[in-house]
C-alpha cells in the first residue's frame, strides 16, 4: 500500500465511455484512431450497466448503502440526483483498481490523445540481458539455451545472493601473492557462506571460469534430462513445421490439435474427440508416443525420504521458496543447486489502439536513454497534495473535523492552462461518506518554461520575481483564522497553482464489516478538466516528445496567436488522503453548510464540448 | 540500558577515563570515547576506528588480539562479568554490542545488535542488521543471514578469514594515524 | 535561520554540515550542490594502497552533483584481498544519489538517479546502475550488481519491480537541494 497521501490517475481504459478523455470538437479525433472499448482488456463487458448498485458489485455491498448516501445527498441538494451520482468515479469500485496508477507509470499516446496505462500498451522485447554481468544475450541464444545467463552468474540457492568463486583448499596468502590460485574451486555465497561443497556429493569446479559449462557437465539432473528429452522429442515430431510454426494459421491449428490430442489421453489420439475433427492431414503424422508418462512413485524411495527427514530434522529441508526456485524441487538443502541468473529484457511499448510506439529504449544494455518516450508526466498536469496544517495525522484523521489540504496542479505544457477541478460533494461508494469541498475549483496555471529557468538557476540565485510568498510563512496563520487566500487561489507560481481542499470525514464504527471493506480509507475522486490554446499545426512537431520540442513550442507560443485553437481534455484521479481515526471528544458533527467556506459549487461551467453529453458531477448545480 | 553520556570523547575531556590497558601494537584512532569505571583491555594488533564508544560502567571490556572495531560501533559491558572479544573478531560499522562474549574469528557485519549478555561462539558470521536477543547463545560456526535465519558454516573459510583480517590490519596500520598515546595517560 | 549556520557551503555549492565527520578530505571529491547532513561520516582516509614507488591513488570517494547524504549515513570505500594484497578501493557515486538516514554504503559504483532508503546496507563492491530505488532496510549482499530501472528490497536485496520510464524525473534531487 502506498504511503499517504498519494494521487493516482485513472486511465481511460477504465471507462465504458470511450470519449471521456478527449480533445474538443476543434480537433476531432479521426474515427480510425479513436480507441474503442474492445481495444482494452476490460475485465467486464462494455455493456455492463453503470448503476451504482452494480458498480459496487459483490455480496458485501448491499444496495442499501447507496440509498442512504443518496438520501443525504437529496437532503443536501435536490439536484444531486442519481444521474449525477452515476457519473462519479468510484475509487472503491472493484474495477477501478485495475486502471489507477501514479502519473509516473502512465504513458501518453499523441495520436489517440489518450493516457495509456501499462494495461493498454503492448510490450515488445528489444533485447535480453543478464542483470548481473550486464551482457546482452542474443535472441538466438535465448531460444536455444533458455532465459538464464549462460556465463558465470549464479545465485545462492539458500539466500539468493550472488555466488563468487573461491579455491577449495586455502593456501597461505603470502604464496598467493603472485601466482594464479589453484583449483579445485567452490562457488561461495558471501552473504550466508553456503558453498557448493555443502552439496551431497560436493560439487567442485576445476577452473574458475566457464562455470556454466562445468556445472552442466557435473549436474545432469533427471529433470533437466527429461526436459531435453521432451524438447528433442517435440522437435522431431514437429519436423519441418518447427520453423515459425506460430506464424502460419495452419501450423497453429496443427499444433493445437497436437495438444488436444495429448489432452484426450494416450492412445485415443486421432479418434476424434470433440473439436479435433477438423485436423488437417499433416496432423496424423504427429502422433505423440509415451510422452505423457506416469510419474513413478517408488515406495522405497519415499520411505527413504521420510526417514531422512526424521533424522536430519527440519533445518535440513528446503523451504517452499527455496524449493520452487529450483527446477527439480529438492526436499533437502543438500540437494540445492546454484541457480543461474534469470535474464531481463529491455522492451519498447506500443499503444494497443493505434499501434504507435510510445516507448522505445536504446538497445544498448547499459544506457538508460530512450529514443521515444511519451510519458504522461510531460503531457498532463500533475497533482500533488499536502497538509495545510502540520498537525493533521494522515493515518488518524479526526471525524467531523475540517481538515484542510493544499492541492497543487503543476503544468508540464508550454502553454498556460485553465483547470477545473470537480469532486462529488460526498465520497462515493461508501456508507460513510466524507464531505469534500474544493474552495477554488477553477483557476489558471502558468506555462512551463522550466527548461530556461533551470538553466539560469544553476548559475544564478533564483530571480526575485519568482518567489512572491514563501509557503512556510503562510502556515502559521492558516491554522484557525480565516485566511483570504483560502477561498481563492492559495499560491501561484511559474507553472503551478495551489488551492485549498477541505475534507470532513464522518464517524466510522470499528466493526468487522467496516474493516473488511476498509471503510476508514479516505479516497477522494477528483475530476480534472484542462483547457488551453495550442498551435494548430502542433502535430508536426509533436514527435519530439516533451523536452525535445521545447524550444520550438516556446518560440511558436511567442509568435502569432492566429493559428491557435482550443484544446480540452479531462481525466479522473483519486487522492488517497489517509485513514479516518476514532472519534475525538468535543469534535461533533456540525451543520454541513456552516463552516468557513465559499458557497457550495462555486460556479463551475458546464463543459463546452458539445459531444460530452454525460457531464460529470455538479454541472446541474452550476446551472442554478 | 542506555550508555551513560559521560562524553569522554577525547583526552581533553574532564571526566576521568576508565583504567586502560592498551597493547603497544594496537592502533587507536582519534575521537574514541571511553567511559565507565571498570578496566578496558585492548589486545595486540587490534584496530579501533574513530567514533567508537566503549562503555565499561557495569563491567570490564576485554578486546583480544587482532580485532578490528569499525567506526560508530558501541561496545557496552553488560554486567560485572564484562564483555570479552576473542582474537580475530571483526566488528563492522554501526554495531551495538552488549554481548558477554564474542568468540574467536567471529564477525559482526554492519549494524548488528547483540542483546545484553548474549554469547556468540567461535567463527560465527552475523550478516548486516542482524539482531540477537538478550542472553541468547549462538553456537560455533553459525551464520545468521536474511531475516534472522541460521545455518552452520561448513565452508571451511575460517583460516582464510583470519588471514584476511591480518592483511586488513596491516593495511589499516598504514592508513590510520595511531593516537593510542593520547589515551595512555 | 538556524539551519543556515549548520552548513558550510563550498565554492561549488556543496553544503556540508558542521556536525558531519569527514575523514581524509583530501581524498574526497564532491561534484557540487551535494548536501551532507549532520552525523554523516565519509571515510576518505581509507584510500587505495599502491606498491612503493608509485604515487598514491588520490581519490578514495568521488561524489557527483546534487547528491543528498541524510543524517547518520556513512560512505566507506570497499576493501578486499586481491592476490594476497589487502586494499581499499575507490568508491564512486553519480549525480542525484539520495542516501537515506543511517544507511551504510560500501559500494564500488553507484550510478545517477539512485535513491537509497533508510537503514540500508549496500555491501562491498556492489555496483548499482542508473535509475534504481532501494527500499528502506534493504541489505544488498557484497559483489551484487543492480541493473537500471530496478526496485530493490529484502534481506538480501532482490529486484522486485521495474521502475517506469520516468524514473529519472522521480529520482532527481534538484528541488531537494533548493529546499536546504
Amino acid at each position: 500500500m502506498s504511503s499517504f497521501p498519494y494521487i493516482h490517475i485513472s486511465c481511460p481504459c477504465n471507462e465504458d465511455r470511450p470519449q471521456l478523455m478527449a480533445v474538443d470538437s476543434a480537433r476531432p479525433l479521426s474515427p480510425t484512431k479513436s480507441p474503442t472499448k474492445r481495444d482494452f482488456p476490460a475485465p467486464i463487458p462494455s455493456s455492463a450497466p453503470q448503476t451504482p448498485s452494480k458498480r459496487r458489485g459483490g455480496p458485501m455491498a448491499p444496495s442499501a448503502s447507496f440509498e442512504s448516501t443518496d438520501t443525504i445527498a437529496d437532503i443536501e441538494d435536490d439536484n444531486d440526483t442519481e444521474e449525477d451520482e452515476e457519473n462519479n468515479f468510484d475509487p472503491r469500485d472493484q474495477r477501478a483498481a485495475f486502471s489507477l496508477f501514479p502519473i509516473e507509470n502512465l504513458l501518453y499516446c499523441e495520436d489517440c490523445h489518450q493516457i495509456r496505462c501499462p494495461r493498454c500498451v503492448q510490450d515488445e522485447i528489444v533485447c535480453w540481458y543478464c542483470p548481473s554481468c550486464l551482457f546482452e544475450v542474443p535472441s538466438s541464444t535465448v531460444k536455444s539455451d533458455g532465459n538464464r545467463c549462460t556465463r558465470n552468474c549464479y545465485l545462492c540457492p539458500i539466500c539468493t545472493a550472488l555466488l563468487v568463486v573461491i579455491p577449495v583448499n586455502h593456501t597461505s596468502s603470502s604464496t598467493l601473492a603472485t601466482e594464479q590460485p589453484v583449483g579445485p574451486f567452490n562457488l561461495f555465497c558471501s552473504h550466508c557462506h553456503w558453498t557448493t561443497s555443502d552439496l551431497i556429493p560436493p560439487l567442485q569446479l576445476e577452473k574458475p571460469t566457464s562455470i556454466s559449462a562445468q556445472l552442466a557437465k557435473l549436474t545432469p539432473s533427471a529433470q533437466d534430462a527429461e526436459f531435453t528429452r521432451l524438447k528433442q522429442h517435440y522437435a522431431q515430431q514437429l519436423g519441418n513445421a518447427q520453423e515459425d510454426f506460430t506464424n502460419s494459421p495452419a501450423a497453429l491449428t496443427r499444433l493445437m490439435g497436437l495438444y488436444t490430442g495429448i489432452g484426450s489421453g494416450g492412445g485415443s489420439h486421432g479418434s476424434g474427440m470433440g473439436g479435433v475433427g477438423r485436423k488437417g492431414r499433416g496432423v496424423k503424422k504427429l502422433e505423440m508416443k509415451e510422452i505423457d508418462r506416469l510419474r513413478e512413485v517408488i515406495e522405497e524411495k519415499e520411505l527413504d525420504t521420510i526417514e531422512r527427514m526424521a533424522t536430519l530434522g527440519l533445518d535440513a529441508t528446503a523451504n517452499t521458496k527455496q524449493r520452487l526456485s529450483q527446477p527439480h524441487e529438492p526436499r533437502f538443502l543438500t540437494e540445492m543447486r546454484p541457480t543461474a541468473v534469470l535474464l531481463r529484457t529491455k522492451r519498447s511499448k506500443r499503444c494497443r489502439a493505434c499501434r504507435h510506439i510510445l516507448v522505445k529504449p536504446e538497445s544498448k544494455v547499459q544506457t538508460t536513454r530512450f529514443r521515444i518516450r511519451l510519458v504522461a508526466l510531460n503531457y498532463i498536469p500533475s497533482l500533488t497534495i499536502k497538509r495545510l496544517e502540520p498537525t493533521i495525522q494522515l493515518t488518524n484523521l479526526t471525524p467531523h473535523k475540517t481538515h484542510r489540504f493544499l492541492l497543487t496542479v503543476t503544468n508540464p505544457l508550454f502553454d498556460p492552462i485553465s483547470v477545473s477541478l470537480l469532486t462529488p460533494r460526498y465520497t462515493p461508494g461508501t456508507e460513510y461518506a466524507s464531505r469534500i469541498t474544493i474552495l477554488c475549483p477553477e483557476f489558471e496555471v502558468g506555462a512551463n518554461t522550466d527548461v530556461w529557468d533551470d538553466a539560469l538557476m544553476s548559475t544564478k540565485p533564483p530571480p526575485p520575481p519568482v518567489v512572491p510568498t514563501t509557503p512556510s510563512s503562510s502556515f502559521t496563520g492558516a491554522g484557525g483564522t480565516k485566511d483570504p487566500r483560502m477561498s481563492t487561489v492559495y499560491e501561484q507560481k511559474r507553472n503551478y497553482t495551489s488551492v485549498v481542499i477541505e475534507v470532513v470525514p464522518p464517524e466510522i464504527p470499528d466493526t468487522r464489516e467496516t474493516r473488511i471493506r476498509d471503510e476508514r480509507l479516505l479516497e477522494v475522486p477528483i475530476f480534472v478538466r484542462v483547457e488551453f490554446e495550442a498551435e494548430v499545426d502542433r502535430d508536426d512537431e509533436e514527435g519530439g516528445g516533451g523536452g525535445g520540442s521545447a524550444a520550438a513550442k516556446a518560440a511558436a507560443a511567442a509568435g502569432n496567436p492566429l493559428g491557435r485553437e482550443k484544446v480540452e481534455y479531462s481525466y479522473w484521479c483519486v487522492v488517497g488522503i489517509g485513514r479516518v481515526g476514532d472519534p475525538v471528544e468535543g469534535v461533533v458533527a456540525s451543520e454541513p453548510n456552516t463552516p468557513v467556506r465559499t458557497p457550495v459549487g462555486t460556479p463551475v461551467k458546464a463543459p463546452r464540448t458539445p459531444g460530452m453529453s454525460k457531464t460529470p458531477l455538479r454541472q446541474r448545480l452550476a446551472r442554478e | 540500558m542506555a550508555p551513560k553520556r559521560s562524553g569522554a570523547t577525547s583526552s581533553t575531556s574532564s571526566t576521568p577515563l576508565p583504567p586502560l590497558s592498551i597493547d603497544p601494537t594496537a592502533v587507536l584512532s582519534d575521537a574514541i570515547s571511553f567511559s565507565g569505571i571498570y578496566p578496558i583491555t585492548i589486545g595486540a594488533n587490534s584496530i579501533i576506528h574513530p567514533r567508537c564508544k566503549l562503555n565499561s560502567s557495569d563491567g570490564p571490556i576485554i578486546i583480544g588480539a587482532n580485532c578490528i572495531i569499525s567506526e560508530k560501533t558501541h561496545l557496552i559491558a553488560p554486567d560485572i562479568d564484562g564483555l570479552v572479544l576473542g582474537d580475530f573478531v571483526l566488528i563492522e560499522v554501526n554495531c551495538s554490542i552488549q554481548a558477554a562474549r564474542i568468540g574467536e574469528g567471529s564477525s559482526a557485519e554492519v549494524g548488528v545488535r547483540l542483546g545484553k549478555a548474549s554469547r556468540i561462539g567461535n567463527n560465527c558470521t552475523l550478516s548486516p542488521l542482524t539482531t540477537v536477543s538478550d542472553r541468547d547463545f549462538i553456537p560455533d560456526l553459525t551464520v545468521i543471514y536474511g531475516e534472522n535465519q541460521r545455518r552452520i558454516d561448513s565452508s571451511g573459510t575460517g583460516i582464510a578469514r583470519c588471514e584476511i583480517i591480518l592483511a586488513h590490519i596491516e593495511c589499516l596500520k598504514k592508513l590510520l594515524p595511531n593516537k593510542a598515546e593520547k589515551y595512555n595517560r | 535561520m538556524a539551519q543556515k549556520s549548520e552548513y558550510i557551503q563550498t565554492e561549488t555549492g556543496n553544503k556540508v554540515s558542521r556536525k558531519s565527520l569527514i575523514i581524509g578530505s583530501q581524498n574526497i571529491i564532491l561534484g557540487g550542490k551535494t548536501i551532507i547532513q549532520a552525523e554523516c561520516c565519509i571515510r576518505g582516509d581509507l584510500r587505495r594502497l599502491v606498491p612503493q614507488g608509485q604515487s598514491a591513488a588520490a581519490v578514495a570517494i568521488a561524489v557527483g552533483r546534487y547528491c543528498f547524504l541524510s543524517r547518520g549515513s556513512l560512505l566507506r570505500p570497499p576493501s578486499k584481498i586481491y592476490r594476497g594484497q589487502f586494499s581499499y578501493y575507490p568508491m564512486k557515486l553519480g549525480d542525484h544519489v539520495f542516501v537515506g538516514e543511517g544507511s551504510v554504503i560500501e559500494a564500488a559504483v553507484i550510478g545517477s538517479y539512485v535513491s537509497i532508503g533508510k537503514n540500508c546496507v549496500i555491501g562491498k563492491f556492489t555496483i548499482i546502475k542508473d535509475c534504481v530505488r532501494v527500499e528502506d532496510g534493504t541489505v544488498i549482499a557484497p559483489n551484487s550488481v543492480i541493473p537500471s530501472f530496478s526496485l530493490v528490497e529484502g534481506h538480501p536485496g532482490q529486484v522486485t519491480e521495474e521502475l517506469p520510464e520516468t524514473a529519472a524525473e522521480i529520482l532527481e534531487l534538484k528541488e531537494l537541494y533548493k529546499g536546504v
